[in-house]
């Protein structure tokens, strides 16, 4: 078991790696250029709440669930808008369950199925004014939160700096000047 | 200079499952209680989720959703992205292969059929019924080889997927279907409508246009869109083949 987790953190950190930073040596890598450093949540802990929110702007369109005549669309990386599509002329936003990291959604009996961070958790929506969080598996989806920064431009190369997974979560990209970047995509 | 070599197929191999995990949507089934699309990585099927990561199968068991139970992880392979359910079995796509594993033993999902496609590493979400499976091929991007398709199998032995039919796409994403009509998003190329009548042999009818079409739901007499930007609801109870606009979701 011990072993087994010893590998599969390998394996994560191999990707980690493989994802973006493609040895240098493969490529000439600019001095100085326009790209990406990561941004670091401050405390994963403070991330580890689900919550309800109002309505919110649809920016980062997601994956889609529907279950009756409520719609559920994943925000990328920040939660799950709600739908109610009773009126199919007229469908309205109910409101936002705020979920850091947000990828996944599926519903069955009044239960929300998402991710947070690297967890699995279980949402209650009974009350979709006041979601509860009812349930949380920690830590089984390490490598559907693997980040990467937006494209600068269509087909141009993105160079950015390598996340380091011991600075914490990645929650987002400041777009700067990276001197030596060792990650591109 | 080998292993560089390796290495970089490697990474290749990474950047094109991020791309398209990135850009995709999400699950579709016919299950009681709820449907997602075809890009999914979660799936309900009974009292159980399925998950698929970039290398396998997780198992979780839902029956009491206070205390969910991790049941344990498949090992498939590399870029593994979506997965399908229909009645018993579950249809995973990878960037080289579609499986089919059956659930009849739900926490313990097994093995029933892989199929390789001709085209590797593309993105390819997969739907299905009980005799016939279509996956979407795109393999556009960084490392596709830049022919993308719909393949359709003939899975009336589903331990033995048969390769029936191909068809040329310029840039697909998710798919659906319902009925007689099988729908194909193809990003800003819009949402080809196929009629699937003679299963094996989809007919190309109409491409609706107006959205980026990355994903589809058929829910009854609404095809619920995932478009850049938000959803579509189109209407499909009049002429599943003709389906016409409704109403957006966005801000």
């Amino acid at each position: 078991m011990l072993l087994r987790k010893i590998i599969n953190t390998g394996c994560l950190i191999m990707m980690l790696v493989f994802i973006s930073c493609t040895s240098s040596s493969l490529r000439e890598m600019p001095d100085s250029v326009t790209g990406y450093k990561p941004i670091y949540a401050s405390s994963n802990e403070a991330l580890k709440t689900v919550y309800t929110k109002t309505a919110q702007p649809t920016v980062k369109a997601g994956k889609i669930y529907v279950t009756g005549n409520l719609l559920f669309q994943v925000e990328q990386d920040s939660g799950i808008h709600v739908i109610n599509i009773a009126d199919r002329a007229n469908p309205v936003k109910m409101g936002f369950i705020q979920s850091a990291m947000c990828r996944e959604v599926a519903v069955k009996n009044g239960y929300v199925y998402t991710n947070n961070l690297a967890d699995l958790v279980v949402v209650d929506i009974s009350n979709i004014n006041n979601v509860q969080i009812k349930s949380r598996i920690e830590n089984v989806f390490p490598d559907l939160i693997l980040q990467s920064p937006p494209a600068l431009n269509n087909g141009q190369t993105t160079y950015f700096e390598c996340p380091d997974p011991a600075k914490g979560v990645v929650i987002g990209w400041q777009q700067t000047t990276v001197n030596k970047p060792k990650c591109w995509k | 200079m080998k292993k560089f070599k390796h290495y970089f197929l490697y990474t290749c191999l990474i950047i094109v499952s991020f791309n398209c995990s990135k850009e995709s949507a999400s699950k579709q089934s016919a299950a009681v209680g709820g449907a997602g699309g075809s890009t999914a990585r979660f799936t309900i099927s009974g009292n159980y989720l399925y998950v698929v990561d970039h290398t396998g199968l997780k198992t979780f068991d839902i029956s009491n959703p206070l205390a969910p139970l991790y049941k344990g992880k498949k090992e498939l392979g590399l870029n593994i992205e979506t997965i399908f359910p229909y009645n018993d079995k579950l249809f995973i796509g990878s960037s080289t292969t579609m499986y089919i594993y059956s659930v009849t033993t739900p926490d313990n999902p097994t093995l029933v059929a892989s199929a390789q496609y001709q085209i590797r590493m593309a993105c390819d979400p997969v739907v299905a019924n009980e005799t016939v499976a279509y996956a979407t091929l795109r393999a556009s991007g960084p490392c596709g080889g830049g022919v993308s398709q719909l393949v359709v199998y003939n899975i009336q032995n589903p331990s033995t997927p048969v390769l029936a039919n191909t068809i040329s796409l310029n840039n697909p994403y998710g798919l659906g279907m319902k009925g007689n009509a099988l729908y194909v998003c193809e990003s800003d190329g819009g949402l080809k409508v196929f009629d699937i009548t003679s299963q094996y042999n989809p007919e190309f009818k109409t491409t609706i246009t107006g959205e980026q079409f990355l994903d589809v739901i058929p829910y009854g007499d609404v095809l619920i869109a995932q478009v850049q930007g938000g959803m579509a609801l189109y209407d499909v109870a009049t002429n599943p083949l003709a389906p016409t606009f409704i109403a957006k979701i966005n801000n």
